[in-house]
């Protein structure tokens, strides 16, 4: 009895201890490539910014048609009064809009995937709804719903809706299988089947959608603003370009950009905090 | 003089009355007689109705996969519980197709299965299977993927893990266990799947070429080990399929020989030899003569040709 209880501790405590030492060189060398990661961009962007500065110079090319940067990067500065409240608006309904997506389509994929005469009668009619260009009812929305957060936030969800949830089903429905054979032979319960094994096979491709709506997301708030709304990035990029501010323009689309990659990279960090086994896969 | 002693406990052609099979001790040479004072015993011995005492009773079982190809033809089989039964064929003869089916987790085309009395109609639970491809989860530890047996059957996650650890000691995986299937090598994830088959103590035991990713060293090693944990224990029933001339003759007490496909019954040996039984055979006149009656076999079989 004593000899076992022993053995239970060897076997608990022997991955504990082993374990700091790994870790600890793994992350040093995982720093190092991430500095290296980040560093390389904003030498190309530099570059770029660079290059832009001299051209205009060098061609004499009008401010109104092309500021160079030393006129639309202190422009992020100078007008941030504007620009801060839009951001806010912009990122609000770009979040809203991809998480009413999420709420949707993710249910959706899991009764579609499971249930055969529920797919068989909606799913023509879905492709038939992800055909329609998204954009092309913004019009409709603002008709349904007026202008402002509530349509730009529909088109939004309209947009990450399709993309999640073909993904979704697609992962749903993908199953080796064989690997059914491990939770039948412990006799599993189709919640358990669901809970051990259906949700982890089907994230990869649950992801794939979020990547895909969350760039989606952002195009769909610029796109609903530019149609019918007072506020925000996309509202404020017509408004400057209507009086010819041209470095507002600039440093709106700076601003745009810096947020779409703020959203991917909220993305990648879920992506990794859900799927930790392919974040090692990935650095290995 | 051995030649003759074979045949007659192989049942060279299918057609033949199974009884005779299981019943007929095949060596009568100095050897055998002291491998009956032997503790396996009890496995030589036979009632003459097969199928009453049988744990996996396998009757004409015939598969066709879709496509019309033919994977098992009128396959019968009778394992008794406590035997150790190896199923040996060479590549695509139908072993893991039978094992599959057997398990409950492939229907058949024709005939039955009845295991521990009941006949086969869903998955097995009461079961260990090794499948051919470890089948381990990429997103569970190994840890997690050998505890996932045990959670399932409703044990604490706490509980399933501390258990899962002491499994995965004794197959010396410790160090593996927070690590994900693909950070460990072929062996060691043959070795976690061995884990997770065992650690919820079922009766019988399938394995498909459990031994197959291991290197030569490691295999003898598990050989010898599952040999133990089979004497040792309360003695399982075990079904196990293997291409390995040697692995099946070192570890059975009856080695079940499949032609090329479709699969069919091509002989059955029964290995009379004392356990624990040398690691390797060429130690042993009877078990080397087994597997030398067995590669004969193969060769008039066609194994070998193209
Ligand atoms: N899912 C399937 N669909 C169609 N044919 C199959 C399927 N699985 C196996 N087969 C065929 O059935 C035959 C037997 O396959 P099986 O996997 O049982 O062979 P095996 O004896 O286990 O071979 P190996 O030693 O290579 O593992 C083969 O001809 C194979 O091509
Ligand atoms: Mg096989």
């Amino acid at each position: 009895m004593r000899a076992v209880a022993t053995q239970v501790d060897d076997a608990v405590s022997t991955p504990v201890t082993a374990m700091p030492p790994h870790r600890g060189r793994a992350r040093r060398v995982f720093f190092s490539a991430q500095t290296a990661r980040i560093l390389a961009p904003i030498a190309g962007l530099a570059a770029v910014l660079a290059l832009l500065q001299l051209a205009v110079a060098v061609f004499h090319i009008p401010k109104y048609i092309l500021p160079p940067p030393s006129d639309f990067l202190p422009a992020i500065v100078t007008d941030w009064n504007q620009l801060w409240p839009a951001t806010v608006v912009t990122a609000e309904e770009v979040v809203y809009g991809f998480l009413l997506g999420t709420v949707f389509s993710i249910p959706l994929a899991l009764v579609l995937s499971s249930v055969r005469p529920i797919r068989d009668t909606l799913y023509p009619l879905i492709v038939f709804f992800q055909v329609i260009p998204k954009i092309a009812i913004a019009p409709l929305m603002i008709i349904w719903f007026g202008a402002g957060k509530m349509s730009v936030t529909l088109l939004t969800f309209a947009l990450c809706f399709f993309p999640i949830l073909i993904n979704s089903m697609a992962g749903f429905s993908q199953l080796d299988p064989r690997r059914l054979y491990i939770t039948k032979s412990m006799g599993a319960s189709r919640w358990q089947t669901f809970r051990y094994l259906r949700v982890q096979s089907a994230l990869p491709y649950m992801f794939a959608g979020f990547r895909v709506a969350s760039t989606l997301a952002v195009t769909g708030v610029i796109v609903g603003q530019f149609v019918g709304s007072a506020a925000g990035l996309g509202y404020l990029l017509e408004a400057s370009t209507g009086i010819l501010n041209t470095a507002l323009v600039f440093a709106d689309v700076v601003v745009l950009s810096i947020l779409g990659l703020l959203v991917n990279y909220v993305v990648v960090a879920a992506e990794a905090l859900c799927m930790p086994w392919q974040r090692r896969k990935a650095t290995a | 003089m051995h030649a003759v002693a074979a045949t007659k406990g192989n049942r060279v052609s299918a057609a033949k009355p199974r009884r005779e099979a299981t019943s007929v001790p095949t060596f009568t040479h100095e050897r055998a007689r002291d491998a009956r004072t032997d503790t396996a015993a009890p496995a030589a011995q036979t009632s003459a109705d097969g199928a009453r005492g049988a744990a996996i009773s396998i009757r004409d079982v015939s598969k066709r996969y879709a496509r019309g190809v033919s994977a098992l033809e009128s396959v019968s089989l009778d394992v008794r519980a406590g035997e150790f039964v190896s199923v040996l064929g060479p590549s695509g003869c139908g072993k893991s197709t039978l094992m599959l089916i057997v398990a409950g987790l492939l229907s058949c085309s024709s005939g039955s299965v009845t295991v521990n009395g009941e006949t086969v109609e869903k998955p097995l639970t009461d079961v260990g299977i090794v499948f051919q491809d470890d089948l381990l989860l990429e997103f569970r530890t190994t840890l997690d993927n050998v505890a996932l047996q045990c959670e399932v059957r409703g044990m604490r996650k706490s509980e399933a893990r501390r258990k899962a650890a002491q499994a995965l000691d004794r197959m010396g995986l410790s160090s593996a266990a927070r690590r994900y299937p693909h950070e460990l090598s072929g062996g060691m994830r043959q070795r976690a799947s061995l884990a997770r088959a065992f650690i919820h103590e079922p009766s019988t035991l399938l394995m498909d070429e459990p031994f197959g990713a291991l290197d030569a060293i490691t295999r003898i090693r598990m050989q010898g080990e599952l040999e133990r944990l089979w004497l040792d224990g309360q003695r399982k029933t075990i079904l196990f399929i293997t291409h390995g001339v040697e692995e099946a003759v070192r570890l059975s007490d009856r080695v079940v020989v499949l032609s090329p496909s479709p699969g069919r019954i091509a002989a059955e040996f029964t290995i009379d030899a004392p356990r624990p039984r040398p690691i390797v055979i060429e130690d042993n006149e009877t078990l080397t003569r087994y597997s030398r009656e067995i590669y004969a076999l193969f060769d008039r079989l066609g194994v070998f040709e193209d």
